[in-house]
């Protein structure tokens, strides 16, 4: 057992410091940042001196130490528009991103979970055919389209919800449902096929021959065991909800990270576009190491490697 | 407990794939004939005729807000949209046929960097990598096509790993090193060739996946150039205009949606024909 999680935690601090050399490897293939900070006139010597301030002067190798060392403290350096350390304007924006995730995961399970089992219980039958028709076009259904679909629809036809904005429950609504109905689609067919899955194994045949109800068989040995490998894609739907709210946020003016990102993208604000992508990444590889751990404490059969 | 029936084997009609590449291939046919095909210039402004809506004369689709004809950008557009769909597609499977290649077949060392090099770039949120990186180096058409492709590798190399690590212990790789059979051959001739199958099904789902990319990339204006029309860019033009308008935003948005859902069809398709246990199942 420990040293599972001895390997574990090793792989994933590994991965830590794989994301931060891609990371540093991009905002240094992308151009000079003295470059980006000083206005077009500067003088060689107002750069020389700006270059050799930010250490750019010094070797790759050393640039990486320093930008490594001070990521591992949560310093990412200030935004070159606001002057606030980048990791601040991120974390201001980490509550609105996990509301939205939240608010889409729940939506989507409330979704996935009756209509997969109810398609699965009665596989080939004309609500199996229904469900799966609408989890195909769920899934193609682009997320930022299904936002402006409902905006088109909700606010602008009906005028009951509000196009935009944060703060109110009214807000939540459209953004969370853009995200969640994709998630439903995709969590859904997973439900579906593990319930198909379990409901065709010896012990559920067994349950069925000593003639238990079958309410009972279905409650106690079909889901419980075709659900169980559906806890760890959740956490990586979470975890894949928090990144990839980027257009959502972006439609919708949610004031999340993934907003936060495309805006420094645009203003060319390169240390809060690190701080941001480092920290969602992060929180992907912390998800996905927990998920990992539960996982196996939940489900006694898989081995420890 | 249900009986294997025969209607259950199918989740969907089977018509359904035979629609879905017929779909592809016109959307293909009509990338290829643009030119031939577009009534107008995608580019050529008209501002008396701006803001047409569908089936008004002369335009079929309506116009835009610079009065430029929705057809004739539907279908330029679906150039860029298909070129994404295969090239980084191809791309992306290349690399990642080769390290998950190398990955299991190999093990050790390479395969702990190879896998590590895998769940860094799967940690990324996707989306956001490839901002990342196309603000970084900026987007022309075809540097946007080879970074989807650079950095979509990482599922190809996954399955394909997994599935080598299978094949190479079956017997007829072991009578072929037998042989005299050398590493190249034996990688290359006797497992890729049976290992290969699921990264076609990967290939459908993954264009499809990397056309919505693009388009979002386009949506928020940091995908190709303004001047090369796209569904993406489209859909954001129409954004603004969803009052007045509302054909402006809603027409390329449908034209995405029937391209991924023929892709993820004939995905799934592929996928029940070539893994016989997916289909029990799905």
């Amino acid at each position: 057992m420990i040293l599972f999680l001895a390997r574990r935690l090793f792989e994933a601090i590994a991965v830590l410091i794989g994301i931060s050399l891609v990371v540093f490897v991009i905002s240094r293939l992308s151009g000079d940042p003295a470059a980006l900070m000083l206005p077009p006139e500067a003088s060689d010597e107002d750069f020389a001196q700006l270059r050799h301030e930010m250490g750019l002067d010094q070797s790759l190798y050393v640039q990486y130490l320093t930008f490594a060392s001070k990521a591992i403290h949560g310093d990412f350096g200030e935004s070159i528009r606001n002057f606030v350390p980048a990791t601040q304007l991120v974390v201001e924006r980490l509550p609105a991103t996990l509301l939205l995730a939240c608010g889409a995961l729940c939506i989507a399970l409330t979704i996935a979970f009756p209509a997969g089992i109810v398609a699965g219980l009665n596989r080939g039958s004309i609500i199996d055919r229904t469900v799966m028709t609408f989890c195909v076009i769920g899934q193609g259904v682009p997320v930022f389209w299904s936002s402006l679909l409902l905006i088109l629809f909700f606010s602008v036809h009906l005028h009951v919800l509000p196009t935009s904005g944060y703060g109110r429950l009214e807000n939540l609504i459209m953004p969370a449902s853009a995200l969640g109905i994709y998630t439903a689609a995709r969590l859904s067919r997973l439900v579906r096929s593990g319930v198909i899955e379990v409901a065709s194994q010896d012990y559920v045949r067994a349950a069925h021959a000593k003639g238990l109800a079958v309410r009972d068989v279905v409650q106690n040995y079909v889901l419980r065991n075709a659900l169980l490998p559906i806890v760890t894609v959740i956490g990586l739907d979470f975890a894949a909800l928090l990144g990839g709210a980027v257009i959502t946020e972006t439609i919708f003016a949610w004031p999340g990270v993934g907003r936060l990102t495309v805006e420094s993208i645009t203003r060319r604000d390169f240390p809060v576009v690190q701080a941001s992508v480092i920290m969602l990444a992060a929180t992907y590889v912390v998800i996905n190491f927990l998920v990992d751990i539960i996982y196996r404490f939940i489900d006694p059969r898989i081995k420890l490697r | 407990m249900k009986s294997w029936t025969f209607a259950s084997r199918f989740q969907l009609p089977s018509l359904t794939p035979v629609l879905a590449t017929l779909g592809l291939c016109i959307v293909a046919i009509v990338a290829v004939l643009a030119p031939a095909l577009a009534p107008f210039n995608p580019n050529l402004q008209d501002i008396s005729q701006r803001l047409l809506p569908p089936l008004a004369p002369g335009h079929l689709l309506g116009t835009d807000q610079l009065g430029r004809d929705i057809l004739s950008r539907l279908i330029y557009g679906s150039r860029i949209s298909l070129t994404v769909g295969f090239v980084s597609v191809a791309l992306g499977s290349s690399i990642g046929t080769l390290l998950g290649l190398c990955a299991g077949y190999f093990g050790g060392l390479v395969d702990d960097i190879i896998r590590w090099l895998m769940n860094v770039f799967l940690a990324f949120p996707f989306i956001l990598l490839v901002i990342t990186v196309v603000a970084g180096f900026g987007s022309s058409a075809v540097q946007l096509v080879v970074i989807l492709g650079l950095v979509s590798w990482t599922d190809y190399a996954k399955v394909l790993r997994a599935e080598v690590l299978s094949v190479r212990e079956r017997d007829f790789v072991t009578a072929a090193r037998s042989t005299g059979a050398t590493n190249r051959v034996l990688m290359f001739r006797h497992i890729l060739p049976n290992a290969i199958s699921p990264l076609i099904v990967l290939g459908s789902f993954d264009a499809a996946r990397l056309i919505i990319v693009a388009a979002a990339l386009d949506f928020l204006g940091l995908g190709v150039p303004a001047n090369i029309p796209s569904w993406g860019s489209m859909l954001s033009d129409g954004r603004a205009y969803m009052q007045v308008a509302w054909w402006l935003a809603t027409i390329p948005g449908i034209a995405i949606m029937l391209i991924v859902i023929c892709l993820n069809v004939l995905g799934d398709w592929l996928r029940d024909r070539t893994d016989p246990r997916s289909r029990a199942v799905e």
